[in-house]
């Protein structure tokens, strides 16, 4: 199987996919990297946090997540930081769920003409 | 381990002082994380990848805020460079200008000063100071070398 094609699919859905995951409830790093895994792991490969933990910032930045650390006052070690989901990012979330589904049908038909024509050989 | 480690991650970064801050506190995040769950430090490492595997992974995801510090810290070092060499030229210039219309000389010799009004000589000051300028766009140019080795 051609590795880096499928590496575009993997990576492509990623910030949508975690848009979904800390819509359901605010959490942390740690639990976003294994319940991505726990969840999409099969699938998507290993979610390394190199790969998500920039992702998250990023969005961060685009005002479609929210992050606030708990435990020590100064932001040094010993904080967790809690992200969750903002209402910019909700908006965000729903138009990339539209998009992706109209997405998929139109990959669909595409591939339901190749697969018949397959059929047909 | 987990101090070796991290500590090898900040030295690798080149990235704006508050990124690298938050991507440290993340690091030491996770460790403690992982601790809680069980996991080990080594196990933790393994998962990351090495040091330089890390900071390459997260880095090529800030490639854009690396490159623009390494582009201000260019156009530092070669403002500074310019700013030095100018002034080092005025200082010069000074230093061995000869006025016009100078009625003689003297080939020998002589007592005679010229009192500047301040209480130091404002052409080494000049001179100096195009120095610091040089010594600072050198040690500007250094971290850019720094990193790159560190690669």
């Amino acid at each position: 199987m051609e590795q880096r094609y499928v590496q575009q699919f993997k990576r492509g859905a990623l910030e949508m996919i975690l848009l979904c995951l800390i819509a359901e409830k605010e959490t942390y790093g740690y639990e976003i990297i294994t319940e991505l895994n726990r969840r999409g792991g099969g699938v998507l490969g290993y979610a390394r946090e190199g790969t998500v933990y920039p992702i998250l910032y990023r969005l961060e930045e685009s005002g479609l997540l929210g992050s606030r650390l708990e435990g020590q006052q100064s932001g040094g070690s010993g904080t967790r930081k809690f992200y969750f989901i903002t209402k910019k990012g909700r908006e965000a979330m729903d138009e990339l769920i539209l998009f992706w589904k109209s997405y998929a049908e139109c990959v669909d038909s595409f591939i339901a003409v190749a697969s018949a024509k397959e059929e047909e050989k | 381990m987990k101090e070796k480690y991290i500590s090898d991650v900040n030295s690798l970064l080149d990235l704006p002082k508050r990124r690298k801050a938050e991507i440290i506190r993340d690091l030491d995040e996770i460790f403690r994380s992982a601790a809680e769950h069980g996991e080990s430090e080594s196990e933790v490492i393994s998962r990351l990848g090495a040091a330089d595997e890390y900071a390459q992974s997260v880095a090529a995801e800030h490639e854009d805020e690396r490159q623009a510090k390494r582009r201000f810290r260019v156009f530092a070092a070669v403002i500074c460079g310019l700013l030095s060499a100018v002034l080092i030229a005025v200082a010069a210039a000074a230093r061995f200008y000869t006025p016009e219309g100078i009625i003689g000389q003297s080939d020998s010799m002589t007592g005679i000063a010229v009192l500047s009004e301040l209480p130091f000589d404002p052409v080494m000051l000049i001179f100096w100071l195009g120095v610091m300028l040089a010594a600072a766009a050198a040690v500007i140019a250094s971290f850019s070398v720094k990193y790159q080795k560190r690669k």
